[in-house]
């Protein structure tokens, strides 16, 4: 923690800042990248996201007030950016969100950048019927494997909700996954 | 038993992949857009300069239109008054006679000290004095 803190004080120093944030760049890239891209699901939306929100992360440093850890901080910039994003996308389109991802993943054998099969796409499916939050949840559980102290942080939810959210999650999609 | 699909090892994967040498970049073209832009984005960041720019002109509207509308509903006001007195007053000589106390006319006595010659050259100015005379 102290050595967070000490981080968090090289970040804010006009003299250290530039290297530090470079530092936290390269550390924090690819999990937020993985949260982004699982939630936008294709390469060039999650490549603007994830610059959007490290710009974020360093407009807003001087507001973080070390609550909660700065990782966890990150993640939930992150995951709202990549809401907001598909928002703002499907309303452009006339569409919703829900709408937009099952269409992209219609197509997603053509992306270059998905080398996933049948099964991959169908477990994509399957996480798009759950709920907003337990979707969150299940990636950042399956996919991430993160711990539940950590998603208790970025989520604000308790350790036993959470618990109980991820199994009903691994329910559902199992059930989906069979009948389909 | 029957086999869950999420229970299998290893883990089924997202499927996405990234390009090559993307992450490698990523942090020098974060870095050039940060330092490109920070002006721009910290001006409107800056709570205090956007609430001084909209109190100054807050500030600025309401006093041209206060001094624009106090003057000119005045205006309005004494013109709508006397038209209104002159044309559609229902009050007579007689009640405002009545209104008028002794005290008033005292009042009125003291307000009106004019000279002899003043009150001769009103008379010889108005030619029409003769019929209230000979009545």
């Amino acid at each position: 923690m102290e050595d967070e803190q000490d981080f968090i004080h090289d970040l804010l120093n006009p003299k250290t800042q530039n290297k530090a944030f470079q530092k936290l760049i390269q550390k924090y890239q690819r999990p937020l990248y993985s949260i982004i891209r699982n939630i936008v699901l294709n390469h060039d939306d999650a490549d603007d996201v994830l610059q959007n929100t490290f710009i974020k992360v360093f407009l807003y440093l001087k507001k973080f007030k070390g609550d909660s850890k700065l990782f966890s901080w990150m993640y939930r910039i992150a995951t709202n950016e990549a809401i907001t994003f598909l928002h703002q996308k499907a309303k452009k389109n006339n569409t919703t969100s829900l709408a937009l991802q099952l269409k992209i993943l219609d197509t997603i054998k053509s992306d270059p950048y998905f080398d996933g099969d049948e099964i991959q796409i169908k477990l994509h499916k399957a996480i798009l019927l759950l709920p907003e939050k337990q979707q969150l949840v299940f990636k950042m559980k399956y996919f991430q494997e993160l711990k539940y102290e950590e998603l208790s942080e970025i989520l604000g939810t308790s350790v036993g909700a959470l618990k109980a959210s991820y199994h009903l999650a691994v329910k559902k999609i199992e059930v989906y996954v069979k009948n389909n | 038993m029957e086999k869950k699909i999420l229970d299998t090892k290893p883990k089924i994967a997202d499927g996405f992949r990234i390009p090559e040498n993307y992450f490698m970049q990523l942090s020098d073209k974060i870095m050039s857009e940060i330092n490109h832009k920070p002006k721009t984005i910290t001006f409107f960041e800056n709570k205090k300069w956007v609430l001084a720019a909209a109190a100054i002109i807050t500030v600025l509207i309401t006093t041209s239109l206060f001094i624009k509308y106090s003057t000119k509903q005045s205006n309005i006001e004494i013109e709508t008054l006397e038209n209104y007195i002159a044309y559609h007053s229902t009050v007579s000589d007689e009640d405002i006679i009545n209104l008028i106390s002794e005290d008033d006319l005292k009042e009125l006595n003291f307000d009106l000290d004019i000279s002899k010659s003043e009150i001769e050259a009103i008379l010889n100015t108005n030619s029409n004095l003769d019929n209230y005379l000979i009545d």
